[in-house]
């Protein structure tokens, strides 16, 4: 039964009366019994907002194609602290010699041996120290899934990079999943000026296992810095992930990031960057593979608010089956952000018959002397291509895992990390191979 | 080597007929060339030979050594030993063009049961075969076809044919967009390969490209059928007359 919640606005002397939907009653009963974490006064802000706002619509432009109502109605109950220690088993890992945090349902059970340039502050540590850090790459409070998180973080993680330093060794942070219950987990990560940083982010889960994972990874670069983040979202087929990234990136310096999904029934991965100092350079870029009826959302907003920007944002999405693929893309160019130069493209691929995808890029410009584009298409294999591999005596099958691992690689080549490229292409060389 | 009977094609997805009862015997070691107008249905020709799903073969066999193809796929038909050498080579953006070599020579050595190619075999084979052609190690880098001149598309054409060794080799107009060096250099790929085991049907508008590749026998093509054959000195006649006359006899 819905539960009615009455507030009064200052500009208005009405009431305004507005009925909970089964989703906001099923979250309002989870944030008044969530574990204790600490960090109070963020929590009950951001529970609010999302009580005064209410979760998004399908009506709201934002959500159109992904019903956030939807996923949270069957939200699961935030995961309790693990008894159980991780085993000694090393958690998985992309690249060798990576310093890797371990998460357990959202939990941070295990941290690295850090080199000295790099410093981590958990929530355990210095709780005044996490809050106080959020939301300062990108002010995150009006987005609901953002804002879920912050009411109902259960690991909040700073990790902060000296000036001047190039960290050789990237540093990974592992999430997995034991069990059908909701992990939040929020993660800020601060590269001071001149420094270099490559962060491994993977989402897997055990199998069978409805979880639900809702991850917030905050990103403060300073003048001259440079960071690659890689997030690969293998989460079970069952579970559905909500995840993300944003970045405020300085005069000078450098933020690539990509998201490799081919797990999670439904998931939506957001990027929120924003050219904040002249000659800035971010690249947002995602590779998404899917099969069966998975759900798979990329929504982003690049903001120029600087000279000389550019930003490059490709996606490559492959449907197989009866999936479908959603891409939101915008680039917003601020009014004095001149010479600024945004490509965006979206480019997906089907596979099946009743495969989907939905593309909506956006240009918002309000400076005159720009260079912005922006693209989609969407297409199936081309026979044409397919003829001329297989007159050379390549299979169907074969032929088809060529093209689709080409199409793929188009965004995956920009990774900067060798190893890490190589495992990505592996990783869609495996989704090709379960394909067959 | 290669004998068609009776073929009679038409497009799959439409009523259009191309190839109307064509006959064609080409023997092992034989250069046979077919000639004609636009449109007789020469380049169907060869994609019904090398198996491309566009068509709906309606009546009459493809032997290859005996064998019917017209029931194998396209990479069967590959890995038995036809090779088209395309008339527009395609290009396969994000496919270095070492991939795409090695995938071919292994699928077909799959295909016949052999094992895969020793990685230094293969490199050494490839740069033997890219040196006489031209191709530098720089388009071996790149991917396959991508940003290479009509030339160079046409060499690697060749490139491939040598590698992949086929018994019967189709060249589809392979002398269009060439200039003079480049069909030299095309012409005497071709030539090299040339051998008493290896069937050839060289696909052409023109006599130039027969200037290079002598043929043993010319064939006239004109509406779906071989509507004359004679030896080289027929192509000579083609140039000096046109077709004309035989536009009349289909």
């Amino acid at each position: 039964m819905a539960t009615a919640i009455t507030q009064r606005l200052p500009d208005m002397s009405a009431a305004v009366t507005r009925f909970k939907t089964p989703a906001e009653t099923a979250l309002a009963t989870q944030f008044a019994s969530r574990p204790a974490a600490g960090a109070d006064a963020e929590r009950n802000a951001a529970f609010s907002r999302i009580e005064l706002d209410g979760l998004p619509s399908r009506r709201v432009e934002a959500w159109h194609y992904t019903d956030l109502r939807a996923m949270m109605k069957m939200a699961a109950s935030p995961a309790p602290r693990p008894s159980e220690v991780l085993s000694s088993k090393r958690p998985w890992s992309l690249v060798k010699g990576d310093d890797v945090f371990s998460f357990l349902d959202g939990w941070l059970v295990k941290s690295p041996k850090l080199p000295s340039v790099v410093t981590a502050t958990s929530f355990e540590i210095d709780a005044a120290k996490v809050t106080s850090s959020l939301n300062r790459a990108v002010d995150l409070s009006t987005d609901p899934v953002a804002s879920l998180n912050t009411a109902f973080m259960t690991s909040g993680l700073v990790i902060e990079v000296a000036a001047n330093t190039i960290v050789t060794e990237p540093l990974s942070l592992a999430f997995e999943t034991t069990d059908a219950t909701a992990s939040y987990a929020r993660i800020v990560i601060n590269v001071a000026a001149g420094a270099s940083l490559t962060v491994i982010e993977t989402h897997r889960g055990k199998a069978g296992a409805a979880a639900q994972e809702n991850t917030v990874v905050e990103f403060n670069l300073g003048i001259g810095s440079k960071v690659e983040h890689i997030r690969v979202n293998s989460a079970d087929m069952l579970s559905q992930t909500l995840s993300t990234v944003s970045a405020l990136v300085a005069e000078k310096a450098s933020f690539n990031t990509l998201s490799f999904t081919t797990g999670a029934a439904l998931s939506r991965h957001q990027v929120f960057a924003h050219v904040h100092g002249d000659d800035a350079h971010i690249g947002v870029r995602g590779v998404t593979l899917l099969r069966g009826t998975q759900h798979a959302d990329s929504t982003l907003v690049v903001e120029h608010d600087a000279l000389n920007g550019i930003s490059r944002e490709l996606f490559k999405t492959v449907v197989d089956d009866e999936a479908r693929g959603v891409f939101q893309g915008k680039i917003i160019v601020k009014p004095g952000a001149q010479k600024t130069d945004g490509q965006m493209a979206s480019n997906a691929l089907l596979l099946g018959e009743h495969s989907s995808m939905h593309g909506k890029p956006e240009l918002e410009i309000f400076a005159d002397d720009v260079v912005c584009a922006h693209g989609a298409t969407v297409g199936n294999l081309d026979d044409d291509l397919l003829f001329y591999l297989r007159s050379r005596g390549i299979n169907r099958s074969e032929a088809e895992a060529l093209i689709i691992q080409a199409f793929a690689g188009d965004a995956l080549e920009h990774i900067a990390h060798e190893e890490l490229r190589d495992a990505l292409l592996g990783m869609t060389a495996d989704w090709l191979k379960a394909r067959q | 080597m290669l004998e068609i009977r009776n073929l009679h094609v038409k497009i799959a997805d439409e009523d259009k007929k191309i190839l109307n009862g064509l006959n064609l015997k080409v023997a092992a070691g034989e250069v046979a060339a077919i000639m004609g107008p636009n449109g007789s249905g020469k380049s169907t020709l060869s994609y019904v030979i090398a198996g491309k799903e566009d068509y709906e073969v309606l009546d009459g066999e493809i032997l290859l050594n005996g064998e019917n193809i017209l029931e194998m796929e396209a990479d069967a038909r590959a890995a038995a030993g036809v090779f088209l050498a395309f008339q527009y080579p395609l290009e396969i953006p994000g496919v270095a063009t070492m991939t795409f070599l090695k995938a071919a020579m292994n699928a077909q050595r799959r295909a016949r049961g052999e094992d895969e190619i020793q990685p230094a075999a293969f490199i050494k084979s490839v740069n033997g075969a890219a040196e006489q052609l031209g191709i530098s190690k720089d388009m071996l880098k790149r991917a396959l076809n991508v940003g290479f001149s009509g030339g160079e598309k046409k060499r690697m054409e060749i490139l491939q044919m040598a590698l992949l060794a086929p018994k019967m080799c189709i060249l589809d107009e392979t002398d269009s967009g060439l200039d003079i060096d480049a069909l030299r250099i095309v012409s005497e790929g071709v030539n090299r390969l040339r051998s008493k085991d290896r069937g050839f049907l060289v696909i052409t508008h023109y006599q130039r490209l027969l200037d290079h590749i002598i043929p043993d026998t010319v064939h006239v093509m004109a509406a779906g059928q071989i509507v004359k054959t004679g030896g080289k000195e027929l192509a000579l006649e083609l140039e000096a007359n046109g077709y004309r006359d035989y536009a009349a006899v289909a």
